[in-house]
C-alpha cells in the first residue's frame, strides 16, 4: 500500500491514540490495526507522545489522608468486605454540557488498555437483550461449571459477557483469545468482579466466523494458552 | 485481621517493597500483598492526584478519581502486561479513563460554560514546590514540547487528551472539519514524539 493510501489512517491513529474516536470509529481501526504491521508500528511510534502528555500537567499535592483512603478501601477489598470510604457523589463541575457520551476505547494507547474492568460492568447476561440493534451470541461451556458467557456485538465492534466463571486462584488471569484462519491470537486479558462477572472487550476486533475462547493463565498473560479452554463462542 | 501485615507471608518481601522495581510491585500485588499498592501509591500518587486534578479541576473529585483509580489497579493488576508499556503509564491510563469518566457523570448535571483555554494550558499551580525537582524537569522538558507545539496543535490534544472530547465534538467546538482536527492532532503528536526523540539523544 502506497504512503499516499496510508494518510487517513495515519489522521485515524492519532486521533485514536488520543482517545478522540467513536466507539465505532476506534472498532474500525483496531480492526485494521490486526492485518497492518505498518500501522501497528505507527501507533506503537505515537504511543510515547501520548504517555507523556501527564508529565506536562503542574503538580498538585494530594491530601495526605488520602494514601489512607485508598489503602483502606484496598485492605476491605481484601477482606471481601465492602469499601469502607466509597468516593462521594462528585460536586458539580466547570464543565460545558457534552453530547451523549459512551464507553470510550480506554486511550488506545497500542491497545495497551486491553484490560476488562469487569466489576464496571452492572448489566452482564441479561437474558434477552433489550438493544435491538445488537447481536447476542451465547457461547459453549466447556467445563463442568455452570458458565454463562456471550458475545455481544455488531458493527465489528464485540464484547464478550461472562457471569459464573469459577473463581481465579491467586497470581492466576482470565486471557480471551481469538481463534482465527491465521491460528490463535491472544486478546484480552480480565478478572471477575465481585459477583463472578466481567465485561471484556475485544478491541483486537472479529471476523464472523471466528471464535473467541477463554482460558485460565498466570498473571501477565501467556503469548500460548497453557490450560484447556473454558468457554467457546464463534462470531 | 485484614491488615496489611496480616496478608504478608513474606516479611522480607514486605521489608524491601520500597526497593523494588514497579514491575516487581506488579508481581506483588498478584499476590494480593496490599503493600505493594501502598509503595506504587507513594511512587505514582502525586502524578495520578495531579492528572486527575487537570482533567476535572475540583480537588474533591480530583480525590475520588485518584481512589477509584488505585483500587482499580489494587482489583486489575493481574491484567497488566509489561509488554505494552511501564507501569506508571497503565496507572495514569487508568486515572485518565476514571477522570474522563467523572467528567461524563458531571456534564450529565451541570450544563455550564467550557474554557477551552483551560483544556490546554498546563497552568501553573500556587502548590507547586521544589520538592520534586525531577518531576519538575520532566513537566518542564514535556510542557516547552507542548509549547514549541504550533498552538492550533496544542489545542486539539489539549481538548482531546484532557478535556476528554471526541474529535467531532471538537470539530463542533471549533467550527473546522474533522479532517482538520486528525490532521492536527497527528502533527502534533509527530512533532511531539520527535521532541522527545532529541531530548533523549
Amino acid at each position: 500500500m502506497s504512503a499516499h493510501d496510508h494518510r487517513p489512517w495515519s489522521d485515524e491513529l492519532a486521533a485514536y491514540a488520543l482517545g478522540a474516536l467513536e466507539p465505532h470509529e476506534a472498532a474500525a481501526v483496531e480492526g485494521h490495526l490486526v492485518d497492518c504491521a505498518r500501522c501497528r508500528a505507527e501507533l506503537a511510534r505515537l504511543a510515547p507522545a501520548v504517555e507523556r502528555l501527564p508529565a506536562s500537567v503542574a503538580p498538585a499535592d494530594p491530601p495526605r489522608e488520602l494514601r489512607r483512603r485508598i489503602m483502606d478501601a484496598v485492605e476491605a477489598d481484601a477482606a471481601g468486605a465492602p469499601e469502607t470510604s466509597p468516593p462521594r457523589r462528585p460536586p458539580a463541575l466547570r464543565r460545558r454540557e457534552r453530547p451523549a457520551w459512551r464507553s470510550r476505547p480506554a486511550l488506545g494507547l497500542a491497545l495497551a488498555a486491553t484490560l476488562a474492568l469487569g466489576f464496571l460492568g452492572g448489566a452482564a447476561l441479561r437474558g434477552g437483550d433489550g438493544a435491538p440493534q445488537r447481536t447476542t451470541v451465547r457461547a459453549q461451556a466447556l467445563t463442568p461449571a455452570p458458565v454463562r458467557a456471550a458475545l455481544v456485538g455488531g458493527d465489528g465492534s464485540w464484547r464478550l459477557e461472562v457471569a459464573r466463571l469459577p473463581p481465579l486462584p491467586a497470581g492466576r488471569v482470565y486471557e480471551a483469545w481469538i481463534r482465527s484462519a491465521r491460528g490463535l491470537a491472544p486478546s484480552t486479558l480480565f478478572v471477575l468482579s465481585r459477583d463472578g462477572r466481567a465485561r471484556v472487550p475485544l478491541p483486537d476486533g472479529l471476523r464472523a466466523g471466528e471464535e473467541v475462547l477463554v482460558t485460565r493463565e498466570p498473571a501477565g498473560g501467556s503469548a500460548t494458552p497453557s490450560s484447556p479452554p473454558l468457554l467457546r463462542v464463534r462470531a | 485481621m485484614g491488615t496489611v501485615s496480616d496478608m504478608l507471608e513474606w516479611p522480607a518481601r514486605r521489608r524491601d517493597a520500597h526497593r523494588l522495581a514497579d514491575e516487581d510491585l506488579m508481581l506483588l500485588l498478584r499476590d494480593r500483598d496490599a503493600r505493594a499498592l501502598a509503595v506504587l501509591y507513594d511512587r505514582h500518587g502525586g502524578p495520578a492526584y495531579s492528572l486527575a486534578y487537570r482533567i476535572v479541576g475540583d480537588r474533591q473529585v480530583a480525590e475520588d478519581v485518584t481512589q477509584e483509580a488505585f483500587v482499580s489497579v489494587w482489583r486489575t493488576g493481574s491484567t497488566y502486561r509489561a509488554a505494552r508499556g511501564s507501569v506508571r503509564s497503565w496507572i495514569l491510563a487508568i486515572v485518565r479513563n476514571r477522570a474522563i469518566d467523572a467528567l461524563r457523570r458531571a456534564a450529565a448535571r451541570v450544563p455550564l460554560g467550557y474554557d477551552d483555554d483551560r483544556a490546554m494550558e498546563a497552568e501553573p499551580s500556587a502548590d507547586e514546590t521544589d520538592r520534586d525537582a525531577l518531576r519538575r524537569d520532566d513537566a518542564r522538558t514535556v510542557r516547552g514540547a507542548l509549547n514549541d507545539l504550533p498552538r492550533d496543535q496544542a489545542q486539539v490534544i489539549g481538548l482531546a487528551y484532557f478535556g476528554g472530547f471526541t474529535h467531532s465534538e471538537i470539530a463542533g467546538l471549533l467550527g473546522l472539519p474533522l479532517g482538520t482536527i486528525k490532521g492536527r492532532m497527528r502533527l502534533g503528536l509527530e512533532k511531539l514524539r520527535d521532541s522527545m526523540d532529541d531530548v533523549i539523544a
